[in-house]
């Protein structure tokens, strides 16, 4: 390491353990093997856009290079009699696949040699895809950042090391594979309290787009003025952007009831906003753990001003945060899989009650879900190589649109996955953070997505 | 680059349309202010779970006896007008069965085997107490009781093997089986003994031979299980 170089810092790696040769789903990707279809495909997308077209054989060196140091992810996703299962995959890593006009659609998950994740590429674009049977955002985004940096070196361009990226070659920590859901829940003897479920939600009410299709509507604005806006409200970045959906989606709301003379039912408009819990419970694991909080409103007591609004997700936010809350949440969950007849249930059964629980307690519940993973961090040698990163929400033919946002030095990068045929909330939202003076640059499949169903 | 006037965003090249709007116009919406809200003044004393459950319980039995004693007092009235022919004491016996069923977790709190206890020892006296009402044929010493002391031990040995046995479902499925052949035998033997004087098992071999094998199967796979991780991930439950 050269003199100028940033000092890596980090936590004492336990001694390493042999990969286990299978594992169990953890508690959040137990349910998504029941709701797999063709228009659930569970799959999320992260981009780095370069600023040079991409080089295959690059990038196939970098991914086989990088296949031994995510041991977790070189799987594959079994059916067993009572839950599905991730069994060690034969094969390293998944080939380079090219892109298709739908992210996110038409794969192939579960089945010997397939992988729940896979590697695009296009132009100027290295993609993954993964299936949040297999991990979250946070953990997609490591695997990604550690992808590139890969793919920077073989470019010749010397990195650094930087905290919290994995590096070839080095040691697995058994920790990045462990269910950490297991782990954070409460035993209290005396019980716990109950968690309220919310009733279902407005969702915009559009018909769906053919099978197979997802419209993805990316905007790219400045994070400074974009977090300048947010400042002035006294708010986070996520709490601006959920603010202004919705604001977005209560106008819609009043639009649609409007319409309809005034006798269309008025309904609670939450949001669903994933938070990840490593920080929060000092977990290194690259699976999933995370919970969603849902900031909202009830239109029903009136209308809320933005500023309101603002407050309303402000407070709710911290409020939710809590070790506590998130402790109960957690234990909820976690005990729901755990009970005798849950687990006894074998798993085409499980399959047919988790789709009418998903249909009565899932998405319905939420407007839409809004996700952030914060900063991109790579070291700063292959910076120069990037000009900006997408994040693509997982499809949802319940909620119909979803949002997702990551930022990559000043650009802010939002994004709509959508299964509606109406771009009303997209236009809304990029429109009311244009009127701000925001500067807005708009990315789209859009004029494509419904004519290449299935094509790439 | 292009430019939609209207959504006031740049579009990346190669678009035909505005992704956003598609010819779409927004109206604007002029907001209003909600109407102010009041809060309380003072903080309410807040109960404890424990208390509140405490609280139902006990007025549950309270509102059963208010029922019951009524309806029994009734009862007892209508039998006593109309001839006296005693079917009232069956009915009294009853309700005293189901109020004493419903005090008894407010008494016990908590205490579940105190609970089980209390209502083995309940429905026992019940059983006694309807074979003494008529002539005494002591079928419930001889067949009601063993039966009843059968069935609470065998729901006590099926609790501590959901205890002691929490996560491994083989050895909690073999226990749940074993007692249901044991109750099976039991049954089994105490009718042969009240109708013949003797104890022949019937039936409940034919249960014994069927499920044996299960149990066996269960207890089988809970050893072999931990042992087998082709077992294990196919299983894994």
């Amino acid at each position: 390491m050269g003199a100028g170089e940033p000092a890596v810092t980090t936590d004492p790696v336990p001694a390493p353990e042999p990969y286990p040769g299978w594992l169990g789903l953890d508690n959040s990707a137990k349910i998504w093997p029941a709701l797999l279809s063709p228009r659930h495909s569970t799959m999320f997308r992260l981009t780095a856009c370069l600023a040079e077209p991409v080089r295959l054989l690059w990038l196939e060196k970098a991914l086989s290079d990088i296949a031994s140091r995510f041991p977790y992810f070189q799987v594959q996703l079994r059916r067993g009699v009572f839950w599905c299962y991730l069994e060690r995959n034969s094969v390293a890593s998944p080939s380079v696949e090219a892109d298709s006009v739908n992210p996110c659609m038409n794969a192939e998950l579960i089945g010997r040699g397939r992988f729940p994740f896979r590697v695009r590429a296009f132009n100027t674009r290295i993609s993954v895809e993964f299936s949040h049977m297999l991990t979250d955002g946070t953990g997609a985004l490591t695997f990604l950042r550690a992808l590139v940096t890969r793919y920077v070196e073989l470019s010749g361009v010397a990195c650094s090391r930087i905290e919290g990226l994995p590096h070839v070659g080095e040691p697995v920590d058994p920790r990045e594979w462990e269910d950490s859901y297991q782990s954070a829940i409460v035993d209290s003897p005396s019980g716990l309290p109950g968690v309220p479920t919310p009733e279902s939600a407005y969702r915009v009410p559009s018909p769906l787009l053919p099978a197979g299709a997802y419209r993805v509507i990316s905007g790219l604005v400045p994070v400074k003025e974009i977090l300048a806006l947010a400042r002035d409200h006294g708010v986070s970045l996520t709490e601006y952007v959920a603010a202004v959906l919705l604001s977005c989606l209560q106008d819609m709301q009043e639009r649609d009831v409007a319409a309809q003379g005034g006798r269309g039912r008025v309904r609670p408009i939450r949001l669903t906003v994933p938070v990840n819990l490593r920080p929060l419970f000092g977990s290194r694991t690259m699976r999933n753990f995370f919970l969603f909080v849902d900031p909202g409103i009830d239109p029903r007591l009136g209308r809320y001003s933005f500023e309101e609004l603002t407050e309303q997700v402000h407070h709710h936010m911290r409020f939710s945060l809590q070790e506590k809350h998130m402790r109960r949440l957690i234990t909820r969950n976690v005990r729901g899989e755990r009970s005798v007849l849950n687990r006894l249930m074998p798993a085409f059964v499980k399959d047919v009650v988790l789709q009418v629980v998903f249909h009565f307690l899932g998405d319905r519940r939420y407007s839409l879900g809004l996700s952030n993973l914060g900063r991109v961090e790579l070291p700063p040698e292959a910076a120069p190589a990037f000009t900006h990163w997408v994040l693509v929400p997982p499809p949802s033919p319940v909620s119909k649109v979803n949002c997702a946002m990551l930022s990559w030095q000043d650009t802010l990068c939002i994004s709509f996955g959508s299964m509606a045929r109406e771009t009303r909330l997209e236009r809304d939202f990029f429109r009311f953070l244009s009127a701000r003076g925001l500067p807005v640059y708009v990315e789209s499949n859009a004029d494509w997505c419904e004519h290449r169903v299935g094509g790439s | 680059m292009a430019y939609c006037a209207w959504c006031g965003v740049q579009v990346e090249p190669g678009h035909l349309n505005c992704p956003l709007c598609s010819g779409d116009l927004s109206e604007g919406e002029r907001p209003t202010l909600p109407a102010s809200q009041a809060f309380a003044r003072e903080h309410e004393a807040v109960s404890s779970p424990e208390d509140l459950l405490k609280r139902r319980l006990g007025m549950a039995a309270a509102v059963l006896g208010a029922v019951l004693v009524p309806s029994a007092l009734v009862c007892v009235l209508i039998d006593v007008i109309y001839g006296g022919q005693g079917w009232s004491r069956l009915v009294v016996a009853l309700m005293m069965l189901a109020w004493g069923l419903g005090i008894a977790p407010r008494l016990f709190f908590r205490k579940p085997l105190v609970i089980g206890l209390v209502d083995v020892a309940l429905v026992g006296l019940f059983l006694v107490a309807v074979d003494l009402m008529g002539p005494w044929q002591g079928w419930s010493l001889r067949l009601g009781i063993p039966i009843l002391v059968a069935v609470a031990l065998g729901v006590v040995l099926v609790w501590l093997a959901l205890r002691r046995y929490r996560h491994q479902t083989g050895f909690v499925l073999a226990t749940f089986l074993g007692v249901l052949v044991i109750l099976c035998l039991v049954i089994d033997a105490a009718v042969s003994s009240y109708l013949t004087g003797r104890i022949e098992l019937r039936w409940s071999l034919v249960t014994l031979a069927t499920i044996s094998p299960l149990i066996l199967a269960a207890v089988i796979l809970q050893i072999i299980l931990p042992r087998s991780e082709s077992l294990q991930r196919f299983l894994h439950w």
